[in-house]
């Protein structure tokens, strides 16, 4: 059973908005890191965005079960 | 060394086709309606440039929800009256295409597919409204997964960084704009050099451009948009200022005497500093303040006696003075974008940083309307036509003959991508009835569809690189992304195909014949809408009485010069022909706030003279008629001169230069073929 949201009358997946969040907190993560100059030592900077928006969405997706909404 | 052997265009098609089989095959996977749509995205969104792919992306996902928003709002209620539903969906486009037109930057695509995206849900649809919101729903999953698609593979696999390229592009500018200052100091003219100069303006217009994707940049270190802003207005002044610099050195050295020893050496001192300026900002900064220094130190001061040639003198030298810190400015500007630091590198970059936000731009509201209405009647005609006829898949015809308008309503000449379009599609027809039934039915499964694709794919997208082939390619790719060809189950049926490309066809024709009713001496009009557009404005401000905006003046004015120039190279005109010379109006704006200035600091009661002055030009420019442009009134000219007479024998010198200043380079600007001032008188 897919988790939805009702917005309106449309029902969007919990997943979809619980990634467009993620998406947001990483952007979020990109800019203070790129700040604070830590992508100086990386390589490969693109490939850390897309990591880091993986780990971000994986905490969410543990945590948002956990404060009681279903994915 | 990756320059070389085409490989950036190689890596880009690989790239845009890795991009494109992974939004099918997630589009095949959960069996989404229209998978070619995933694909055609994926290929639309490609760019070389990382941060144009996600602000296009972006855009492009905004206007898509948009319009599949009102395609859901506009269907039900009228569903039961064709002519109010098409009226309704032809005015839809018509005010995206307006709003789109007057932003004129990579924003406006936006606006552009928030029109078109309703006109590709409704049209399809009017058979079955029920569906609509399904339909709709659909094409903003399939759309969202192309776009994805597209920017996780170019976003990470060797990402095309656009603060490379803008810092690229902005040194070359430097050294463009430096070189030509430096040859306008020279003390032999080189003929060409105006009209090369003027290129400075359309620099100045893409780095406008470019800076919209800055926030979409990922990477560190990208420049913030308003070290872009604050570089954009320095580099825009070096375009009048040099003008003027070159118009009275010229004059000076026609007249008897040519010019004095001191300015001689000061010349080759600035020629010298232009060619090779500190790296440092220390010793940058101090050069730029000893030459600025000996520029006004040999500066004649106005007096009563004072006579025209040492005004051209005085305005020579303090016009360079100004040039010769613009181009510290740019210098400093441009060593800011390069450090990754926000912190300014200079105290006059911080200056120049503080509170920049937007630049003023031109906006033609005409044209604007002009370019609406045209979409709006495509669409009416259109579906007037495919309604009468009956012909169930001239919706395709309407739906992209408006996509096409709308697309195109930018350029000058739409009938230059439409004819590429034209081409493409016959092309890609040609090779898609090659695929649908003589490939396609020999392959099973999605592999064996990846690899037959894969030749022409490639070889397109390399071509898509190339700005020359990309009017070709682009629509070819978009004609093999058809129905029959991305689909998960082989489709044989010979009638829907051909009667489809016949619908892309007739759709791309007819967007040409409309296209060719509506634009009729469109070029001519444009040229003569943007010129009076600058002088109603130089009206307007002649007479406005507070402090005046001379930043925003040249930005919007040099935006029309960069909006004039192609379109007078496609009239076969140089631009700086006598009659439509947008940089000569741009100097007497700036020529008519410098007075203001002067105005505002003097007591009302010696402003008599200048006020004269600044209604008369601001009459001048009301009146003037694009059509057949008069040459100002004599009467000006006297008036002019009583105001030189009467400011040059004011109490305080700042006055007395200043207001000296602002007439001399509006007398050399409105009356170049005028006598020296007191002439003829003496």
């Amino acid at each position: 059973m897919i988790g939805e949201i009702a917005i309106g009358a449309v029902f969007v997946p919990t997943l979809l908005v619980v990634a467009l969040l993620a998406l947001l907190l990483t952007a979020l993560l990109v800019r203070v890191a790129s700040k604070a100059g830590l992508y100086r030592f990386v390589a490969y900077g693109a490939l850390v965005d897309v990591c880091l928006f993986i780990f971000v969405l994986a905490a969410l997706a543990v945590l948002f079960p956990l404060l009681g909404v279903h994915l | 060394m990756t320059q070389r052997y085409g490989i950036p265009a190689a890596l880009f098609s690989l790239k845009s086709f890795a991009a494109a089989m992974l939004a099918t095959y997630l589009a095949f996977s959960i069996n989404l309606d229209r998978p070619y749509w995933a694909f055609l995205t994926a290929y639309i969104v490609a760019q070389p440039l990382a941060g144009a792919v996600l602000s296009k992306a972006l855009f492009r996902i905004i206007g898509t929800f948009v319009g599949a928003t009102a395609a859901v709002a506009m269907v039900p209620p009228l569903v039961n009256s064709p002519e109010l539903l098409t009226l309704a969906i032809a005015s839809w486009l018509g005010l995206c295409v307006f709003v789109s037109l007057l932003d004129r930057t990579p924003r406006s695509y936006m606006f552009v597919l928030a029109g078109y995206s309703a006109c590709l849900i409704v049209l399809p649809s009017v058979e079955t409204p029920g569906a609509i919101f399904t339909i709709a729903s659909l094409r903003v999953q399939e759309i969202t997964l192309g776009i994805l698609c597209g920017s996780l593979v170019h976003g990470v696999v060797l990402p095309g960084s656009v603060t490379r390229f803008l810092l690229g592009r902005v040194a070359s500018i430097l050294v463009d704009a430096e070189r030509w200052s430096r040859d306008l100091l020279a003390l032999e003219p080189r003929p060409d050099l105006d009209a090369e100069r003027r290129r400075l303006a359309q620099d100045v217009s893409e780095l406008h451009q470019l800076s919209i994707h800055l926030p979409f940049e990922t990477s560190s270190h990208a420049p913030r948009v308003r070290t872009v802003r604050a570089l954009q207005d320095q580099l825009s002044l070096l375009l009048p200022l040099g003008a003027a610099v070159e118009d009275r050195l010229r004059l000076l050295q026609a007249a008897p005497g040519g010019l004095s020893a001191d300015l001689l050496a000061l010349l080759a001192d600035v020629r010298a500093w232009l060619a090779a300026p500190a790296t440092d900002h220390e010793t940058r900064t101090a050069q730029a303040a000893a030459l600025h220094g000996r520029a006004a130190a040999i500066e004649p001061s106005v007096s009563a006696h004072s006579d025209w040639r040492d005004l051209l003198r005085l305005s020579l030298l303090a016009r360079l003075g100004a040039l010769i810190d613009a181009h510290r400015d740019c210098r400093d500007l441009v060593d800011q974008m390069t450090t990754p630091s926000w912190m300014p590198v200079t105290p006059r970059a911080g200056e120049l940083l503080e509170g920049r936000r937007n630049r003023e731009l031109h906006r033609d509201y005409a044209g604007a309307m002009r370019a609406a209405l045209g979409a709006f009647l495509t669409i009416l005609i259109g579906s007037a036509l495919w309604i009468v006829s009956g012909w169930q898949d001239g919706a395709t015809a309407v739906m992209l003959a408006g996509v096409f308008l709308a697309l195109f309503a930018a350029s000058d000449d739409p009938l230059v991508p439409l004819r590429g379009f034209l081409l493409g599609t016959l092309v890609a027809t040609l090779l898609g009835a090659f695929y649908g039934y003589a490939v396609l039915p020999r392959i099973d499964g999605f592999p064996m569809l990846v690899a037959v694709l894969a030749p022409p794919l490639l070889v397109l997208g390399a071509l898509m690189h190339s700005p020359r082939y990309a009017g070709i390619a682009l629509p070819t790719l978009l004609g093999l992304g058809s129905p029959a060809i991305i689909a998960s189950r082989y489709q044989g049926a010979f009638a829907p195909f051909v009667n489809g490309a016949i619908a892309q066809l007739v759709g791309v024709a007819f967007a040409i014949t409309m296209a060719r009713l509506l634009q009729t001496a469109g070029v001519e009009k444009a040229i003569r809408r943007t010129i009076a557009a600058g002088w109603r404005d130089i009206a307007r401000r002649s007479d406005a009485s507070g402090p005046p905006d001379l930043r925003g003046w040249i930005n919007r004015m040099l935006d029309r010069v960069a909006l004039l120039a192609p379109r007078l190279a496609l009239q076969g005109q140089r631009d700086g022909t006598p009659l439509y010379d947008a940089l000569r109006d741009l100097r007497t704006g700036a020529a008519i706030a410098e007075l203001r200035q002067v105005r505002l600091a003097m007591p009302p009661m010696d402003a008599a003279p200048l006020t004269d002055v600044l209604r008369d030009v601001g009459a001048y420019y009301r009146n003037l008629d694009p059509a057949a442009p008069a040459p100002a009134n004599p009467a000006l000219l006297g008036e002019i001169d009583a105001a030189l007479a009467a400011y040059a024998a004011a109490d305080a010198p700042a006055v007395r230069r200043d207001a000296a200043l602002g007439l001399v380079s509006l007398r050399r600007n409105l009356f170049p073929e005028a006598l020296s001032y007191r002439g003829v008188a003496a």
